[in-house]
């Protein structure tokens, strides 16, 4: 029986041709999203920190 | 070729005493597994060679869309007013759908090196198809205790 000629390696090529790029974009993408809240979230608690010792207030 | 067949026939027509409507129902199922099986085979040579090409283009289909949706992703998850929650989630489910499509693709590599041998080799199908019969009396036998499951 005759086989169509078509590229085999199609699929694979494809795969490791375009979605690495993609994929380690938004896995990068994320990671700074994620570091950036994080000392987002830092500053804002020592900036807490800070007006508790100069007012003396306890966190409750 | 039906020798594994044949023999378990003969054995519930003579040493199990079957009447001849049990038989006859016996006989029914055994030569409809062997004619699904020669359909089955038929069709997939058949369709082999259209169906290979089809299924790779809708994997690298799938590559493409799921690349798009990415990029995506990036754009959104690198604007700082939308939910970083939501992104998290959505980033996993795209990364399960990324490593499900590399191993979908590893995997039909396989598969399909295979399909396009034996659509190369259809006497060898044809070998491997009756080497599967006569492994299905198995089956068969199965369905037949089924059938008349008062067979000792």
């Amino acid at each position: 029986m005759p086989v169509r000629t078509h590229d085999p390696d199609l699929p694979r090529r494809r795969y490791e041709q375009k979605l690495p790029a993609a994929w380690k974009a938004a896995r990068d993408a994320l990671a700074k999203r994620e570091e950036a809240e994080a000392v987002v979230a830092r500053r804002k608690a020592e900036a807490d920190a800070a007006l508790m010792a100069k007012y003396g207030m306890r966190d409750n | 070729m039906y020798a594994t067949v044949s023999e378990y026939r003969t054995r519930l027509a003579l040493a199990r005493g079957l009447s001849d409507d049990q038989r006859a129902k016996a006989e029914q199922a055994i030569r409809q597994a062997e004619a699904d099986d020669l359909r089955a085979g038929t069709i997939m040579l058949e369709g082999t060679s259209a169906s290979l090409a089809a299924r790779d283009e809708e994997m690298a289909n799938e590559t493409h869309l799921l690349a798009d949706a990415f990029s995506a992703l990036t754009a959104a998850i690198e604007r700082p007013d939308t939910d970083l929650g939501v992104l998290r989630d959505a980033y996993q489910e795209f990364d399960s759908r990324a490593r499900a499509l590399g191993a979908q693709i590893t995997s039909w590599s396989v598969t399909a090196a295979r399909l396009r041998e034996q659509a190369a080799n259809p006497a060898q199908v044809a070998e491997d198809l009756r080497a599967k019969w006569a492994a299905k009396s198995v089956t068969n036998r199965e369905q037949i205790l089924h059938l008349f499951p008062d067979l000792p």
